[in-house]
């Protein structure tokens, strides 16, 4: 599973952080904890967060 | 469409947003974004300038006129623009958002464009002279047209006539014709017994200033006519009585030719949507039976932005309706498919579309069941149990769980409420037969309103309704019939009524009356509840609660068959997920647009499985992706319409994008030509 395993910063060597991060959406601003480079800020979205939360808010907000 | 994602930018709470829509200042319409600057001028104050954003019908705004206040609007768009038609020139300076359409500024507004136009026309008019005007307008107190006896817009005409004369107090002459033009002026204006307008009042006085000029300084001024766009907003507007208003039968613009019927013989004609003003009407002639015209938006909002362009070519030679049973020239599939299982009920309705008779003829179970098995798509169909009242028959449940055992994604009933107050035993067994949902006959939240259509109050009928619902968590969406001068005003609170019974309550369907099956009398246009009146009404009556940007065109039917919303309620508050874009397409002729739609609507009126966690009481944040999908779930809610048709405002366009198809002896009937019923003479 990814969350078990050490993300790091490939241009920072750091280890990501979990940390608050907005995404946009058809207006719309939601939040979620994804990990964060704490030096540069890159966050890694997985592709579960994709494919599972993402999608279902895509799903939701998408008009007919 | 993809999710933008905030990524390597991002700073804990910092926002960034990657690309940002709104719509065009002057019609609504969507902008686009260059990424290079390119030459764009504006289109209030003529001035280029370079910029990265336009609309898609090419009009600009500059900063300073989206910005500026009204009479730095006058201003600015007088210095710099090159209009040289008096009433032009007013009603583009008038258009701007911040601009009232009475008040005080039009005192202003008049010197300023008749100097504005002079200069445009080659006269020698300084800048400084408009300035001066603008000012010398500003002095004006608001209301003057009663309380100093003397309209704003003829103290502003002689405003114009002492500046282009250089008039002073001291000399008589000039003075002289100044004062006699503002009396002139003032005197058109005056002729009116009516109510202040100041749209009137200002090109009145724009048009006597045109003759006055020509007469006494040989001046040419240009001033054009004006159809008036705001009367619906005036609430003290003359209509008939106004130069402006525009009653001429022959003036009016073919917007669209389609095909339609005759309402007393229901012959097949060739008929026209036909802008006249701002109202818009589906007019059409037979030989025998004379001429017909059916409003069918009332000019509440642009016909031609809601309509977007959807209509295919009308056929050469249709065949609808007779030969209705979805043919080769249908352009849309089945999004949900009515099976009418009863003419029993147990009300007599004033209106009644199906215009049951009550007799005992019914179909069989078994009979029901063979049509099932023809009619259901396994895990697709959504089948409304219809009739009659479908809670007539005892064999209910079983239908129902035949439906599901036949593949049908989603079983919907449309019931008046009645049993499933009464019979709490009954409601438990269409539940455990697998009930979808239920749409819900419900008129208003006044029993005079139930008497007036119904025949008895419903009232306290359609509350229990709910809560036995509620106790088997079937969704219930509530859906009122229109009729103008019964319910029409209780708009606003049948939906604060809905939204404070979420999440039993799913929604609100609003149906405007139609005039098919049993209807009291042939209707008047004055009868008829357009969609874009309900549209306004929502917003007014709820005081924005609901906003007519957040209910957009039918997707899945014609634009003109109705509109849905999207929302989320949350300790009483609605909030909207969707947005009006109104240069998007809709998708009528996407042959997956009657799949979305089922799907749309299924989400939201089904309720979702009960779980441990109740989201009732809302504490939460929906800014929080997690608590906003939960919520979302269990609080959607939707405001919907249909506007059915009749045999007076058929549009074969609007039938042919039909997905609401009512299921009969093997064949699938778009709803209005399955209901579609002749007018007595």
């Amino acid at each position: 599973m990814m969350e078990e395993k050490k993300l790091i910063c490939h241009k920072c060597q750091k280890e990501l952080e979990l940390k608050k991060t907005n995404f946009s959406y058809l207006g719309h601003i939601f939040f979620t904890e994804v990990p964060r480079c704490p030096e540069c800020g890159l966050v890694f979205i997985s592709e579960d967060l994709v494919k599972g939360r993402i999608s279902e808010v895509e799903m939701q907000m998408e008009d007919k | 469409m993809l999710l933008s994602l905030v990524n390597k930018d991002v700073i804990d709470d910092k926002h960034i947003e990657l690309s940002y829509k709104s719509g065009c200042m002057v019609c609504g319409a969507e902008l686009i974004y260059n990424k290079t600057e390119i030459n764009k001028t504006c289109y209030y104050c003529g001035e280029t300038r370079p910029s990265n954003s336009y609309c898609v019908n090419n009009h600009f705004v500059c900063d300073k006129c989206h910005e500026a206040n009204p009479i730095e609007n006058i201003k600015r768009i007088c210095i710099s623009c090159s209009e040289t038609d008096a009433a032009v020139l007013m009603q583009t300076i008038r258009s701007h958002k911040a601009f009232p359409i009475h008040g005080p500024e039009h005192h202003s507004l008049v010197p300023a464009v008749i100097l504005t136009s002079l200069r445009n026309s080659g006269y020698a008019i300084t800048e400084e002279q408009i300035l001066v005007a603008i000012r010398r307008g500003q002095t004006i107190s608001g209301g003057a047209c009663a309380y100093l006896g003397a309209c704003g817009a003829a103290i502003g005409a002689g405003i114009a006539f002492s500046i282009l004369l250089d008039a002073n107090p001291y000399d008589g002459k000039m003075r002289q014709i100044a004062q006699q033009a503002t009396a002139s002026v003032l005197s058109d204006i005056a002729s009116y017994c009516a109510p202040r307008c100041c749209q009137r009042d200002a090109w009145i006085a724009l048009k006597a200033v045109s003759k006055l000029l020509k007469k006494d300084m040989d001046l040419i001024l240009p001033v054009g006519e004006i159809v008036c766009q705001q009367y619906r907003f005036n609430k003290e507007c003359i209509h008939e009585e106004c130069p402006l208003w525009v009653t001429s039968m022959d003036n009016y613009i073919i917007l669209y030719k389609t095909w339609s019927v005759c309402p007393i013989c229901m012959k097949r004609l060739p008929a026209e949507r036909v802008h006249r003003g701002e109202q818009v009407y589906l007019q059409k002639t037979c030989k025998e039976h004379g001429s017909f015209e059916s409003i069918i938006w009332r000019g509440y909002s642009s016909f031609n932005e809601w309509v977007n362009n959807s209509d295919q070519p009308a056929l050469e030679s249709p065949n609808c309706p007779d030969g209705c049973g979805l043919c080769s020239d249908h352009l849309q599939k089945t999004c949900c498919v009515i099976l009418n299982i009863t003419n029993k009920c147990n009300l007599n309705c004033h209106f009644c579309f199906a215009d049951c008779d009550n007799s005992n003829d019914e179909p069989t179970f078994e009979e029901i069941q063979e049509s099932l098995s023809k009619l259901i798509v396994k895990g697709k169909t959504l089948v409304q149990l219809s009739g009659g009242e479908p809670t007539m028959r005892n064999d209910l449940p079983e239908i129902i769980k035949a439906a599901k055992d036949l593949g049908a994604k989603y079983v919907q009933l449309n019931s008046n409420g009645i049993r499933l107050s009464e019979d709490k035993e009954y409601v438990r067994k269409l539940a455990e037969a697998g009930l979808s949902f239920v749409f819900m006959q419900f008129d208003g939240t006044d029993d005079a309103i139930y008497k007036s259509l119904r025949g008895k109050p419903l009232l306290k009928v359609k509350q229990k309704a709910i809560e036995n619902c509620a106790e088997h968590n079937i969704g219930v969406t509530l859906v009122p019939t229109l009729v103008r001068g019964v319910n029409t005003h209780n708009i606003g609170d049948i939906l604060r009524f809905a939204i404070s019974e979420a999440p039993k309550v799913r929604g609100v369907h609003f149906q405007p009356a139609t005039f098919l099956g049993r209807v009291p009398e042939k209707p008047t246009n004055d009868e008829r509840f357009t969609l874009d009146e309900l549209i306004f009404e929502i917003q007014k009556q709820t005081n924005g609660i609901i906003k007519s940007e957040n209910l957009l065109p039918s997707a899945c039917d014609h634009p003109l068959c109705g509109f849905h919303g999207d929302f989320i309620v949350d300790q009483n508050k609605v909030i909207s997920l969707l947005k009006r874009d109104k240069t998007e397409k809709s998708c009528c002729c996407s042959p997956v647009a009657a799949d979305k739609n089922r799907e749309f609507v299924a989400r939201r009126w089904q309720r979702p499985p009960v779980t441990n966690t109740s989201m009732d009481s809302s504490s939460g944040n929906l800014d929080d992706m997690e608590f906003f999908l939960n919520r979302v779930k269990t609080h959607g809610f939707t405001v919907t319409s249909m506007a059915f048709q009749d045999a007076g405002n058929i549009d074969f366009s609007r039938l042919r994008n039909c997905s609401l198809h009512v299921y009969d002896k093997g064949k699938f009937v778009p709803f209005c030509s399955y209901y579609l019923s002749g007018w007595k003479q």
